[in-house]
């Protein structure tokens, strides 16, 4: 047991503590207090959703841009929209509006007739109803066919009838009923709103499948199917066992691993000359590796399974020879790597420009994996580390174990520095090292009780953590709510998660918490 | 198109009839009648750059007028009698946040950072925190007026990076909660906004009214944070649509040449304190905002650390560096460089002919940064500079202006005061002053 004043130290740093230490004097929470439902309201698009979005309206394999100011769902539901990215939301409408319109067999797929300047025009309003309705996820208004209809007709009439329908395709990708999730329930008894059936049917569709609902899933609900609960969990399953769970799996994986990050990671070119050639690769790959593991093993199988997916670009990040691989290729025979933590890409993510930092990868894992805060330095603090020998290079954990001779910094460092220690054998690209400096690396160490040998164990640790399961659940309704929870909470508990993510999302997406909001702010 | 220098680019500003013609094509409303002799519009200027200074060595060595600009001073030499230079206050931080994002909040809004209730369990997290109301950009905005753009927003570096909607330590230009203004990188795109002459084009500006059109419903449905929300995505829609259907924002005043695109971030903040000066002169906007580098910037600077910083053996940002060495003279050469660029921009300013002046006579720039000292987060002898003239309302010759243990919003304050004369306080909880630096004030 600690000592208390060394226990003052860690609650002051730590929130919550870690299994091993009771929080003895801290009162049991108050149990009964529900988990607050999101507000209602709107939220962006991600990056990822807006791809998947524009994808899915057209219904055509075209090249798509990504665009958006937030890169996650909780992000997205708060962030605002401002100039630059407007125009990019501009450019990115108007680029794919003419690609579709600029292939004759792509139009002819996507319009179906033969449209002429008027605003009363058959063609033209089909095509509206029809393409409208994916885009806002939801019926079009009379008002709104009309509108669209009008602008196709007048810009068509002073052109061509084709470029009316293009330069409405391209306004409807950048209405903000595309471009917000419109989330804005409808008043239901107690003090809560519910979620109209369009609205839910699109919270399903990117919570288990990362991408809006298509047109079976609008027909069922205009025919009502999500009007009662039994519908909602018919649905719910039926959109489970489509393929495009997988997608959807795979949209929230890369959020809980940040993986856009990686796209615009910067690295030392001095060091690493290779890496932004490298970096969208293994943003994917990345993603893909993490799913592999999650459909082998669920969610304690991300930090253990030893299957890595390389190809020859991101080859020699993973030490492997880029022509012993013809593509694509799933590894599994790399002793230095197991689990998504040893994956070059996480790694990358974890890491400055041309050092690793032991703090940064620990201070990931204690905040985004096991839920835990840990506090900022306080003002005043000098942070100067002490120099080791004079002028003499060391490994880092020579190097931050400095950090440990001032009360003042052990107090945080003691939980991040040694989960960041056991990752020192792989560097800031994340490619597997035995030396800093002419020095070994001793990656060992111990996580909240549990020692580790090398990395590898350390993922291992990381599964059995008693925090980490109840973590990931947290994420998840993070994700599909827009908020972020107390991953302690009963309710998130309640959700029963063995490790099963379809089980898990299954769970979320027939809870209360996901189906009704709180009114916002009048 | 080959691409002008930055030098041509000025010239071709001031060519072409001649400094008058570009001056103020204003406006009746803005002459004194009486006395006859144009009121040119007041400007406002917020400079950020990130990570401070050093603590006990930002004060000059002599106090008042003709004070030396040396050490960390010395890029403000060939402007210092259009500069105030503040020393000695305190920013007073709570420390229950990151200091970086403290430090951003207090100085620039007065206030201490939010985080929205759907993020409470997140807590103190700079990923989750945001300001809790406007930048003095903004509130500056307010009071001095929107010719046509309501400000320019601009950044050379990029912003720290975080995983989440947390806009406090990666933005310093707020409107509201999680509102922030979107920077522009590139001078090009800014010099595209203002000058860019393109075909007018009637058809995708009818698209964009479609768009506008198809939002009015929707406001009226939405809780007010939400509206707030979209109004800020609808305004940058209505000013695209202006500019596509004309094709230019309308000058009245001669078109410069492009700026030539560049890799060095000195070179880069000057072309946009070139095309500050220009949109002042031009009045297409008042309000400029530059953030050299964001709050907790994790950058490089190759300007002046060509090889990048080591430490230990491996290259390191100026922030990981300061941290664990300290202001040793690599560090000294870096913060010294932060005030350089700012230097670089009043003169831009300075150079920039307006009636019988210059536009630094009719403009106030307020330079900052988040913390006195990013070695150890230390918020005493607050890094804060005022220059230009304010049409008469900042006292010139520049001071240095020593305020031993005085709150450092006091500055801000006096910004506001300078364009605002009634402006009576400024900040929230600890940060709340009324007294302005009188020193500073005509």
């Amino acid at each position: 047991m600690p000592s208390l004043s060394v226990f003052a130290l860690l609650a002051a740093c730590l929130d919550p503590a870690p299994a091993d230490v009771p929080p003895a004097d801290v009162d049991p929470p108050d149990v009964a207090a529900p988990l607050r439902p999101a507000p209602a309201g709107l939220r962006t698009l991600t990056p990822a959703q807006y791809e998947a979005s524009v994808r899915a309206v057209l219904d055509l394999d075209v090249p798509v841009a990504r665009v958006g100011a937030w890169a996650t769902s909780v992000a997205a539901a708060q962030g605002g929209v401002g100039g630059p990215t407007v125009m990019a939301y501009e450019d990115a409408a108007r680029e794919v509006a003419a690609w579709v319109f600029g292939d004759e067999a792509l139009r002819d797929a996507l319009v179906g007739c033969t449209p002429v300047a008027a605003p009363d025009d058959v063609c033209t309003r089909a095509f509206l109803e029809r393409v409208g309705r994916r885009a806002f996820r939801r019926a079009l208004d009379a008002a709104e066919v009309d509108r669209w209809a009008g602008l196709a007709a007048s810009t068509g009439a002073a052109s061509d009838p084709w470029m009316g329908l293009q330069l409405a395709l391209s306004g409807l990708l950048q209405s903000p009923h595309f471009l917000y999730r419109v989330e804005l329930g409808e008043p239901e008894e107690e003090d809560r709103l519910r979620y109209t059936d369009a609205e839910l049917a699109t919270r399903l569709a990117y919570l288990l499948w990362g991408r809006p609902p298509d047109d079976a899933l609008l027909d069922a609900v205009d025919a009502g199917a999500l009007s009662t609960d039994e519908g909602v969990a018919y649905e719910v399953d039926r959109m489970l066992a489509s393929p495009w769970a997988e997608d959807g799996v795979a949209a929230f994986l890369a959020e809980l691993l940040q993986v856009d990050a990686l796209r615009e990671l910067a690295k030392d070119p001095a060091l690493y000359p290779d890496f932004p050639a490298q970096r969208d690769a293994l943003a994917v790959q990345l993603v893909d590796t993490a799913a592999a593991a999650v459909a082998y093993g669920g969610l304690q199988a991300l930090w253990t399974t030893p299957v890595m997916v390389v190809d020859p670009v991101t080859a020699p990040l993973f030490g492997i020879p880029p022509s012993s691989l013809t593509g694509l290729t799933q590894v599994d025979v790399l002793p230095q790597r197991a689990g998504v933590l040893t994956h070059p890409g996480l790694l990358a993510i974890h890491a400055y420009p041309g050092k690793t930092s032991p703090a940064l990868r620990g201070l990931y894992v204690r905040k985004q994996l096991l839920c835990q805060e840990i506090q900022p330095p306080p003002p005043g603090v000098s942070t100067v580390l002490p120099e080791p020998v004079e002028g003499d290079l060391v490994t880092t954990r020579e190097l931050v174990s400095l950090h440990q001779t001032q009360p003042a910094c052990a107090a945080c460092h003691r939980y991040m520095d040694p989960i960041g220690l056991g990752l020192e054998a792989y560097d800031a690209v994340g490619q597997w090292r035995e030396t800093q400096n002419g020095l070994e690396i001793d990656p060992s160490g111990d996580l909240d009780g549990a020692s580790f040998a090398d990395a590898v164990a350390l993922g291992a640790a990381l599964a059995d953590h008693p925090r980490l399961l109840p973590c990931l659940a947290g994420h998840i309704v993070a994700y599909a709510d827009g908020v972020t929870v107390d991953a302690a909470h009963p309710e998130i508990a309640g959700l029963g998660s063995d490790g099963d993510l379809r089980r898990l999302l299954r769970a979320v997406a027939l809870s209360d918490m996901f189906r009704y909001a709180w009114e916002p702010t009048p | 198109m080959s691409r002008l220098s930055r030098r041509t680019f000025l010239r071709g500003l001031v060519a072409g009839g001649g400094a008058a013609a570009i001056g103020l094509p204003l406006l009746d409303a803005m002459t004194n009648a009486r006395a006859s002799t144009p009121i040119y519009p007041p400007r406002f200027v917020q400079w950020f750059w990130g990570n401070g200074s050093h603590p006990g060595g930002w004060a000059p060595t002599t106090t008042g007028p003709g004070w030396t600009a040396d050490g960390l001073l010395r890029g403000l030499a060939g402007v210092r009698d259009h500069v105030h230079v503040v020393s000695g206050t305190v920013l007073p931080v709570r420390g229950r946040n990151n200091p970086h994002v403290e430090g951003a909040a207090g100085i620039l809004t007065g206030g201490n950072p939010v985080v929205d209730p759907a993020y409470a369990t997140a807590g103190n997290d700079w990923d989750y925190l945001t300001v809790a109301g406007p930048s003095l950009d903004e509130v500056a905005a307010d009071i001095v007026g929107t010719p046509h753009f309501r400000s320019l927003v601009v950044a050379v570096t990029p912003p720290h990076g975080v995983n989440g909607p947390g806009t406090a330590v990666r933005y310093t230009s707020h409107r509201a909660p999680y509102l922030y203004n979107e920077p522009t990188f590139d001078p090009l795109v800014v010099f595209d906004q203002l000058f860019g002459a393109h075909t007018p084009d009637p058809l995708r500006a009818s698209v964009l009214d479609a768009v506008l059109a198809d939002a009015k419903d929707l406001e009226r449905r939405l809780g007010a944070a939400d509206r707030e929300r979209l109004g800020v995505h609808l305004d940058a829609v209505r000013d695209l649509e202006v500019r596509v259907r004309s094709g230019s924002v309308g000058l009245q005043c001669d078109r410069p040449s492009p700026p030539l695109s560049t890799e060095s971030y000195r070179e880069r903040a000057k072309l946009f304190a070139d095309l500050a000066a220009a949109a002042f002169v031009c009045d297409l906007t008042r309000v400029f905002s530059m953030e050299f580098s964001s709050p907790a910037s994790h950058e490089g600077y190759p300007d002046i650390f060509p090889g990048a910083l080591m430490f230990n053996g491996s290259p390191t940002s100026f922030h990981e560096y300061e941290h664990n060495v300290g202001y040793d003279e690599a560090v000294l050469t870096g913060l010294t460089y932060f005030v350089d660029v700012l230097g670089d921009f009043i003169a831009a300013l300075r150079d920039m002919p307006e009636g019988e002046g210059t536009v630094l006579d009719h403009a106030l720039v307020f330079g900052t940064s988040e913390v006195a000292g990013g070695q150890d987060h230390a918020f005493h002898d607050f890094p804060l500079i005022i220059a230009g003239g304010a049409n008469g309302r900042i006292r010139q010759p520049g001071t240095h202006v020593a305020l031993p243990g005085g709150i450092a919003t006091r500055v801000p304050l006096t910004c506001l005061r300078a364009l605002q004369p009634d402006r009576e306080a400024w900040g929230t909880e600890q940060y709340r002053v009324t007294e302005a630096v009188g020193e500073l004030l005509v």
